[in-house]
């Protein structure tokens, strides 16, 4: 073996990489290569000692700065809001959508009848859903009466013709759309109050 | 004791005073590696800082699969880089020189007699900024190579050549700081 492979070999051995059989050749060159033993030695020596370093303190008000800067709202879901008024807004969407589409002057047989009663059951329970409203949510009242409003306009204007059950058709189709939107603020909201991103990556700051 | 991960999630799902926690727990890591590759207790507590902040926004991307510990160090090694970066503070030495001392007793001429701890501390010093960031990684933070190679955006290969290399620098200035030691004594001795 010459010196520059003992070297090699040396390097391998502070990795942690080198065979037995490596080893066993290395230490042959050695008993007979003081220069490659000395290099040995040093190696050896200077790496337990870098091991041995000490570590530092910080100042002693370390953990304080940090707390003071760092941006405590950042995890507590300012989204909450939102995420409690998605539903409501969702309730009165859906809400909404059967008023345009089932509420006709002429009912369609016992499955009218049947949705006419629910629509009753649901027509009072959106007057109380209404007060709620009101007191609660002040400015939303705007996106509650509104649709009302259209839905009573369109309701007005619905005789069983096709043209007009397709416009209202239509309309609810429109509802329908907002509620998916809605629906979906409300996951990601949800999302958010989670930690972000479900999928646990390791962070890439290669920018 | 709870564990890191443990702790993590608690913060992430609201609890942002248990951040102090994993503060306390890696600080002196951090501001160690800040300060070896720094060379300046100020610089150190202000990188430090920043990574720990970094590492609080980056909470909700932590992956527990790999360890706090190499993570947050990682975040700790790319701030400083960065920064010595900016500084344009030559990282890696355009060809590589051996520690030649001045003339005359230096401050450093003071270490000699002591411990051979401070003759190791001083010779890493002098090591240009990546190779001594590899060796502190390495030897005294018990880095693996593909973790390192992951903190520094580096190929193993590189992270392995570059170790070795310095090694071996290490080694020069070791020696060389050893026998300006022994240069230094025996002045004194002729006095």
């Amino acid at each position: 073996m010459d010196c520059k492979t003992s070297s090699a070999l040396i390097m391998s051995y502070v990795d942690g990489t080198i065979t037995h059989e490596e080893w066993a050749h290395l230490q042959n060159h050695m008993k007979s290569c003081s220069l490659c033993q000395e290099e040995f030695e040093v190696f050896t020596e200077m790496i337990g000692l870098i091991e041995e370093m000490p570590l530092y303190e910080p100042s002693s008000d370390f953990e304080n700065k940090i707390m003071d800067f760092i941006d405590h709202s950042l995890y507590s879901s300012p989204t909450k809001q939102r995420v409690i008024l998605s539903p409501i807004l969702v309730c009165i969407g859906i809400y909404t959508t059967f008023a345009t589409l089932f509420t006709q002057e002429n009912s369609h047989g016992s499955l009218g009848t049947l949705i006419g009663n629910v629509l009753k059951v649901l027509q009072q329970m959106n007057i109380a859903n209404n007060l709620l409203q009101k007191i609660i949510l002040g400015g939303y009242s705007v996106f509650i009466r509104y649709p009302l409003r259209i839905a009573q306009f369109m309701l007005e204007l619905v005789s069983w013709s096709p043209l007009n059950f397709l416009f209202s058709y239509g309309f609810s189709l429109a509802v329908l759309l907002v509620l998916l939107k809605l629906i979906k603020g409300t996951l990601m909201g949800l999302l958010k109050i989670h930690g972000g991103d479900m999928r646990w990556k390791e962070v890439d700051l290669e920018k | 004791m709870m564990s890191d991960w443990e702790i993590i999630q608690l913060i992430v799902q609201g609890n942002s005073e248990l951040f102090r926690e994993l503060v306390g727990r890696y600080k002196k890591a951090v501001y160690s590696l800040c300060y070896r590759m720094l060379k300046n207790h100020e610089e150190a507590e202000d990188l430090s800082q920043e990574a720990f902040i970094k590492t609080y926004n980056y909470l909700g991307k932590y992956d527990p699969s790999y360890k706090f510990s190499t993570w947050i160090l990682k975040i700790a090694t790319n701030t400083t880089i960065d920064y010595l970066r900016k500084k344009k503070v030559e990282t890696l030495p355009l060809e590589e020189e051996i520690a030649t001392k001045q003339e005359g007793a230096s401050a450093e001429a003071v270490y000699f007699h002591h411990h051979n701890k401070d003759l190791i501390q001083e010779a890493i010093n002098q090591l240009p900024a990546d190779y001594r960031t590899l060796i502190v990684l390495y030897h005294q933070y018990g880095l693996s190579y593909k973790e390192i190679a992951d903190s520094v955006n580096l190929p193993m290969t590189k992270v392995k050549n570059r170790l070795h290399r310095g090694r071996s620098l290490l080694k020069e200035k070791l020696i060389n700081i050893k026998e300006e030691g022994a240069q230094w004594t025996a002045k004194q001795v002729q006095l």
